[in-house]
């Protein structure tokens, strides 16, 4: 997971691959279902609560963990258990010095 | 003269005189791909009359335009250019003969890059697989002309292609476009993308293009400034229709063509007034213009109003079909093109998801004071 802006420069260049791209995975068109989730309300610097971390289960049988594009409180009341979601390209954060750090995120379909 | 020499000086002339077909040389160039892109949040243009304490009737009447879509706060140009560009490379992939390692340039139109220095391009083209640590030769560019960035890539995606400097290219619009609380452009401003894949074996050949270019103060955003500042009337007759009219006909006159011969047209669309008012000056049928009209449903999506109206044409568009495009972009300038769709296309329409799918299905309305917190307008204190 990235961890607030200790997510530094270098390291966000490293892993440009496997969060741009899923590298080793058919990113385009990539649909799954969520098997685990939770809402985060205690948000670490460069995040604002509340969001919705998830696992999914891809339709290449991967489990990815990853940020599930949902708008409280309308997720609040039901479960998101097996709901369908397909991964999009969002901007994850942006630090204070302006850099956006981007990756794949989960939409609920 | 005798007669041999008559004869090679005949044939030389026919040669000097012998035009080709189709554009400037033989090779066919033109999209092989097209993808589109637009968010899911819509907000009602009566939703931002009734905060700005206005009659929606006559705004929306005058307008042609009913709401807009409004992009997530964790997504920009950057990322709905991604998005786009997966639905055109899904469609290009349907030809055998093409690979991701063909494209050699991404050209990426905005007025909302979200860095004043660090192309966006450059993160389109890793996110996509397709920078130079894939082995690419990669060659991009972020292009500014206000809402005419977009097509101006295009253009050059073509000449890159046509000159056999590269196989294939990517040109695409993407904006988040801004407009100032309560200025007229809020009613409008909205965000969506479009991209294109420009191949030697296109399934919608560009016949011809042609620019028209002025220095006219009709729409500007200085540097650090958030929000553009317009000339208001004087964006329309001396800045719009005068620019896209002047391209439109010097294309058809380039090509010996006219209105008749085009069976489905795009005009860049500010808003849903303009185009139609346009489409009658130059004598256009209107129900020419009704497919791409994207801007009654979504809004003007600036660098991507144009190439949205392409991609909703090229969604359906029959074989030997003809599609005129002119966009518009503030400062002022023209691009207008001229299409062919060939028997290719329709193996492709059937991969994707439509722009009109993206335009009416999954929408999510929001209020003025979600707009705000989306658009980056209002932050937690």
């Amino acid at each position: 997971m990235i961890d607030g802006e200790n997510m530094t420069v270098p390291l966000y260049w490293r892993m440009q691959k496997e969060k741009y791209g899923l590298v080793g995975s058919n990113i385009t068109g990539l649909k799954g279902r969520i098997i685990s989730y939770t809402i985060i309300r205690a948000a670490p610097e460069g995040f604002e609560a509340p969001y919705v971390v998830g696992v999914v289960l891809v339709e290449n049988g991967e489990k990815l963990v990853g940020e599930i594009c949902a708008n409280l409180p309308d997720v609040e009341s039901v479960s998101l258990i097996d709901r369908s979601v397909s991964v999009v390209f969002r901007r994850i954060q942006t630090h204070s010095n302006g850099l956006r750090v981007y990756g794949y995120k989960f939409l609920l379909e | 003269m005798t007669g041999i020499l008559k004869r090679i000086l005949a044939i030389n002339l026919a040669v000097l005189h012998c035009k080709p077909a189709i554009g400037e040389n033989m090779t066919t160039v033109g999209i092989s791909g097209w993808g589109a892109y637009v968010p899911r949040h819509r907000i009602k243009l009566e939703e931002i009359c009734k905060v700005w304490e206005r009659d929606p009737a006559p705004v929306i009447k005058g307008l042609g335009v009913e709401e807009k879509a409004v992009a997530s706060r964790d997504e920009d140009t950057i990322t709905m250019a991604v998005e786009a560009a997966r639905n055109a490379l899904a469609r290009a992939m349907t030809d055998k003969t093409f690979n991701l390692k063909q494209l050699g340039c991404l050209f990426i139109g905005s007025e909302s890059h979200p860095y004043a220095v660090k192309p966006s391009g450059a993160t389109v083209a890793e996110a996509l697989g397709i920078s130079s640590n894939f082995g690419n030769q990669m060659m991009v560019a972020d292009l500014e002309f206000a809402c005419k960035a977009g097509t101006a890539g295009l253009q050059m995606a073509h000449a890159f292609v046509k000159s056999g400097m590269i196989e294939a290219g990517m040109a695409m619009g993407s904006d988040t476009a801004q407009g100032r609380p309560g200025d007229a452009l809020e009613y409008t401003a909205a965000s969506g993308a479009a991209c294109f894949i420009v191949s030697k074996n296109p399934v919608a050949e560009l016949e011809g293009t042609y620019s028209f270019t002025t220095d006219t103060p009709s729409f500007w955003r200085a540097e650090g400034k958030k929000y553009p500042s317009h000339g208001a009337r004087f964006t329309g007759e001396p800045a719009y229709f005068k620019h896209l009219t002047s391209a439109t006909k010097a294309l058809m006159q380039k090509l010996g063509l006219k209105e008749s011969d085009f069976n489905h047209v795009v005009f860049h669309m500010p808003n849903a007034k303009f185009p139609l008012q346009a489409a009658k000056m130059l004598g256009i049928d209107a129900n020419k213009l009704k497919q791409g009209l994207v801007v009654t449903k979504i809004g003007n999506t600036y660098s991507g109003s144009s190439p949205l109206g392409l991609t909703a044409i090229l969604d359906i568009a029959k074989p030997g079909e003809r599609i005129l495009v002119t966009s518009y972009g503030s400062g002022d300038g023209s691009d207008a093109f001229s299409f062919v769709a060939n028997d290719k296309i329709t193996e492709l329409q059937n991969i994707g998801k439509k722009t009109w799918d993206y335009i009416n299905n999954d929408k999510k309305y929001i209020d003025y004071g979600t707009y705000l917190k989306l658009r980056g307008k209002i932050h937690r204190d």
